[in-house]
């Protein structure tokens, strides 16, 4: 079976090259009748815009289908069961509610007729951001690799887990097949931004690669679409980190989004709360700016806390309670979905009371299930943690860099590359307190020597 | 392909069933056994949706479902050629289903293929529940992935995938119902009929079209609004219309609606018989009506078959209308035509056609649904006697297990006998109180044509199929061996009669004499050529009589014709017939119970005939 491995940094076209040449295959034959592609991600927001971008193309026009790994592994775990061995099960029990049905998936398609099974509907598939794969996903695709054709892509730079070696991971990809190594970066043609990305990317001094301006005792270091600067927080006192946000918002020509490694930073958190409705005007000139409303790009469960904030749940009520009580709020949709299911479980199983537990989870999942689908819809800009953000890209980047970013300095040096790189046209990296830009991720790992 | 095991909960009368099934079955029972619900649930599996959409409460087991009451059938569908998944990607993928392999021995699967599950196969899933709220079924046909861990379908997490009607046209499944709307099946109007076409020829498309215009626009003279008769009255109602509306719109009456898909609608089948006129088809006969379907089935079974693709049909009583050598024509060859056949039949001739193997007996009882093989795998060299029942006789034997109780006489005279008094009583039955001048015993008690003293053989083969085994023997040491031979079955006999000590049937025959006793002797010397000079001789007589059939004729025939003879005999059946019923509630005094050799399972009588 043909294997295609596209490495690249980011903004190289991975994505584009990896649609391309599946198409390609696609147009030489690789899916016969009845077949389609099957495009695996890691995360539900990925698999939406890899779904839109297949639909765009018209080679697989209704001939794919994008599912997030853990779907797949879940279904073909559910519906091969009768080959399941106790064995399997036991290590798969060991694992997360995410890790089991991908080690059980894997086990599975170490046998030849499972392998053929997912062949005979999905000969070709397409794998972006290898360099996420853990191992159990990765078995998988190593599984699959024997009787599909498989084209995937991956930057080892960008594997924000922090502490996994993906050198054994790209050595197996670079050795499957044919690696097209990709170089001319794409995204943007900005040189201070592809500067900055590449010092964070190589470990040299960000600062060097940019000049410094002095402008009221504050300096900033830029280069063309890229700023750099600090932002001191005293007492954690949020107002000139808000002031900070709002003025770069203000410069930005259209939406602007917020990138954060932290996003459960108090500092930010209230910072950001405060450029939701503040107006500030300039001293000088008296033109005002602001407020700038951008929405959370926040976790679904979340997002469902929030939805039964003020409900009052009765600890176990019947279906007809508990429309009397959310059919007011059916302008959520959730809660519309949860009674659906409500009404369901009463006439198909002749459930007759339902926990407050259970509205909760039946609420939950139904934000779950409207962000799979992508019905989540946002106002104005938008914020978000580094990770969320994650093979998308944006005009206008605002990275705010707290302290409370941890992890190794390899692994520090990823998140902001993969922050700085998000941008297509101009990034400004807000770094929280003062001094901090002489060491990771702004600067090399500082030597000895240079602290004496 | 070819269903190799059915499963059916909850479907009707049926609670639960586990039927296995040969290429070409034959399901025969009573009335009410269950095997209509077997045929339907095929259909419910395979059929098209028109079948499913009628599910209504009564065809929920007990007939008033609750939120989790479930109609749940399961198929495993076998005999895929070539035997490997992968050229069957319209089975066996992620969107569809997952392939098992199947034991042809031990009728069971596996997940993976070994030396003993080596056949492909796949199971198709049907599930119904009731909605309270919506007053209707909701259905769902699926693919099962793991049978032993299926749970409710309808579960939220349950994971089924849905199969497409065209998946399942692969299969080709055929339902041929008993109550048949035949007239109209060879017309344009039938689905079966338009698919022959499509299939087979070509829809005669010029010839319609130049129909329809003939039709649309008739020739000058032929206009049926210019017939006189008609043009007055369509005259004045064009004058009326021309003061009504501006347009003045002209009546005009034509045949059909005038497109092509009225003209084939208005297509009716017409016979010709020899040099006869040409007659529609509801003017003939039943059994040519009858037939057509089945005509037309057969080409469609063999396009298929021309083309390799599968075809199975379920006949329902393929013996309506039909004369006997017809049948058997018939039912050979939709045999050879089709992958697999599913049969009904209340016909012994037509049951008899399939081999024993083949041949199943359906009964429900408590809602348990058994469908048992008449012998399963027959025994390479079959005793004689298993030669005369599963072969010579095999007709008379599925006849008497068609029956709700199933007697095993001892010798071939008891059977000659009983039978020629029940029917001589059937045929002279009268209009007034004819339930009590006519015996049950034909109707409920079937009895199997043993040879002498096989008792314990025949009770063998019988008691694999039916549940109510009984059995009647003399009164003599003979007759207490035979009883001895089959008490320790499992499970043994439910009801065991004796003839009383010394007695054999033709003592009984003599004691039904004896109800007019001068008379009789007179009479039947007559009618048997021989004098008697009393009960004793006439015993004699007819103990060396034993297989000769005249003489149980004319000596039936001078029985009838004496009131007391008549009930002399009604009683003895009567009471025969409540005993091997209900032994356990029995109360006659004819027969009386023998504590002795009773068993909570055993019920033993003796005859005690009164003076």
């Amino acid at each position: 079976m043909t294997f295609d491995f596209f490495e690249g940094a980011a903004g190289t076209g991975k994505t584009h090259n990896l649609v391309g040449r599946a198409g390609e295959l696609v147009q030489d034959g690789a899916l016969g009748e009845g077949h389609k592609l099957l495009a695996l991600t890691f995360m539900n927001g990925a698999r939406r815009r890899l779904d839109a971008r297949l639909g765009e193309n018209a080679a697989f026009r209704r001939r794919f289908d994008c599912q997030t790994f853990d779907v797949f592994a879940r279904t073909l775990a559910a519906r091969r069961r009768s080959l399941i061995t106790p064995a399997m099960q036991q290590q798969a029990d060991a694992l997360s509610e995410f890790d089991g049905p991908c080690a059980l998936a894997a086990s599975l398609l170490e046998e030849e007729a499972v392998r053929k099974w997912v062949a005979r509907s999905f000969p070709l598939i397409l794998v972006d951001e290898a360099q996420d794969l853990d191992e159990h996903r990765l078995r998988i695709l190593q599984g699959l690799s024997q009787s599909c054709r498989i084209v995937a892509a991956a930057d080892a730079f960008q594997c924000l887990h922090d502490g996994r070696d993906t050198a054994p991971l790209i050595g197996w990809l670079e050795g499957a097949g044919q690696t097209h190594r990709l170089t001319q970066v794409q995204r943007t043609n900005q040189q201070g931004l592809l500067a900055a990305a590449l010092a964070v990317r190589d470990g040299q001094d960000i600062k060097a690669a940019l000049t410094a301006n002095t402008y009221n005792n504050r300096t900033t270091w830029n280069g063309a679409g890229f700023r750099l600067s600090e932002v001191p927080v005293k007492n954690n006192n949020s107002g000139l980190l808000a002031w900070a946000i709002a003025n770069e918002i203000a410069q930005r020509q259209g939406s602007v989004v917020i990138l954060t490694p932290d996003g459960r930073n108090t500092i930010i958190r209230a910072a950001l709360n405060t450029v939701q409705t503040k107006q500030y005007t300039r001293k000088n000139s008296g033109a005002t700016f602001g407020p700038y409303p951008h929405t959370w790009d926040r976790h679904d469960n979340e997002e469902a806390s929030a939805l039964l904030a003020d409900i009052a749940l009765p600890e176990a009520a019947s279906c007809a309670d508990l429309r009397a009580l959310l059919t007011p709020l059916a302008g959520h949709a959730p809660f519309v979905q949860a009674l659906s299911r409500i009404d369901r479980l009463r006439r198909a199983h002749g459930q007759a009371a339902f926990t407050a537990a259970q509205v909760t989870e039946f609420v939950q999942e139904a934000v779950r299930n409207r962000s799979r689908l992508g019905f989540r819809q946002h106002r104005g800009h938008l914020a978000m943690t580094i990770q969320r953000a994650k093979n998308r890209e944006f005009p206008n980047v605002i990275v705010l860099w707290p302290h409370t970013a941890t992890g190794s300095a390899e692994h520090l040096r990823r998140l902001l590359y993969n922050a700085i790189t998000r941008a297509q046209s101009h990034c400004t990296v807000i770094v929280l307190g003062q001094n901090r830009l002489d060491a990771p991720p702004f600067a090399p790992v500082p030597t000895l020597a240079s602290w004496r | 392909m070819h269903v190799a095991r059915l499963k059916i909960s909850g479907f009707r009368g049926v609670r639960s069933a586990d039927i296995v099934l040969g290429r070409h079955a034959v399901l025969v029972g009573p009335n009410n056994s269950g095997k209509t619900t077997v045929i339907e649930a095929l259909a419910l599996l395979f059929g098209r949706d028109r079948l499913v959409r009628r599910l209504t409460e009564h065809d929920f087991h007990c007939s008033e479902p609750d939120e989790t009451a479930r109609i749940l059938c399961i198929a495993t569908v076998t005999g895929f050629t070539p035997n490997d998944p992968h050229h069957h990607s319209s089975w066996f993928s992620p969107e569809r289903g997952v392939e098992k392999w199947f034991d042809p021995k031990a009728k069971t699967l596996s997940a993976a293929p070994d030396a003993q599950h080596t056949d492909l196969a796949v199971q198709i899933g049907f599930a119904a529940r009731f909605d309270l709220d919506e007053l209707e079924a909701e259905t769902l046909r699926f693919f099962v992935d793991d049978e032993a861990t299926l749970g409710d379908p309808f579960a939220e997490d349950a994971h089924l995938r849905t199969i497409h009607t065209k998946v399942l046209q692969e299969l080709g499944f055929f339902l041929v119902p008993a109550s048949r709307t035949w007239d109209r099946w060879i017309s344009f109007s039938s689905e079966l009929f338009r698919r022959v076409v499509a299939t087979r020829g070509d829809m005669p498309a010029q010839a319609v079209r130049a129909e329809r215009r003939r039709l649309w626009s008739p020739p000058d003279g032929a206009r049926l609004e210019d017939q006189p008769g008609l043009s007055e009255i369509v005259g004045a109602a064009n004058d009326e219309l021309r003061a009504l509306m501006a347009s003045a719109p002209k009546l005009q009456l034509r045949l059909t609606a005038t497109d092509s898909d009225s003209v084939l609608e208005s297509v009716v089948p017409h016979f010709a018989q020899g040099t006869g006129p040409t007659l529609p088809s509801q003017r003939q006969g039943t059994g040519l009506v009858s037939l057509q379907s089945l005509l037309l089935l057969m080409q469609f079974g063999k396009a298929r078959a021309e083309t390799g693709q599968s075809f199975m049909l379920a006949v329902e009583e393929p013996e309506l209308h039909i004369q006997p050598s017809q049948q058997k024509r018939l039912v050979n060859r939709l045999n050879a035509l089709c992958n697999q056949t599913i049969v009904t039949t209340h016909s012994p001739i037509v049951a008899a056609m399939f081999p024993a193997p083949d041949t199943l007996f359906i009964e429900t009882r408590e809602g348990a649904l058994s469908a048992k093989p008449l012998m399963d795998a027959v025994p390479a060299q079959p005793t004689n006697h298993q030669q005369h029942l599963l072969y010579a006789w095999r007709q008379k034997l599925v006849a008497a297990l068609m029956h709700e109780c199933v007697l095993i006489p001892e010798g071939v005279s008891d059977v000659a006998w009983l039978e020629a008094l029940q029917t001589a009583l059937e045929q002279h039955q009268g209009w007034d109180n004819a339930q009590a001048n006519t015996p049950l015993l034909s109707t409920f008690v079937g009895i199997v044509p043993t040879i002498d003293a096989k008792i314990a053989d025949t009770f063998a083969l019988v008691s694999a199929v039916h549940a109510r085994p009984c059995i009647l023997v003399d009164g003599d040491n003979d007759g207490r061996g035979y009883f001895d031979a089959v008490k320790g079955s499992n499970p043994p006999p439910r009801c065991v009669v004796f003839w009383p000590q010394g007695w054999a049937m033709e003592h009984v025959v003599s004691w039904i004499a004896g109800a007019d006793e001068a008379a009789m002797l007179a009479a039947l010397g007559t009618a048997l050529g021989a004098p008697f000079a009393d009960r004793g001789a006439l015993t004699a007589h007819l103990l060396t009589q034993k297989s000769y059939a005249p003489t149980h004729e004319s000596a039936v025939v001078t029985f009838m014709a004496n009131a007391a003879c008549r009930v002399r005999a009604a009683q003895l059946l009567d009471a025969l017939c409540d005993v091997l019923r209900d032994p356990a509630n029995a109360n006659t005094p004819l027969f009386a119970r023998i504590p002795a050799d009773s068993t909570a399972a055993t019920h033993v009588f003796q005859f005690v005939p009164p003076p």
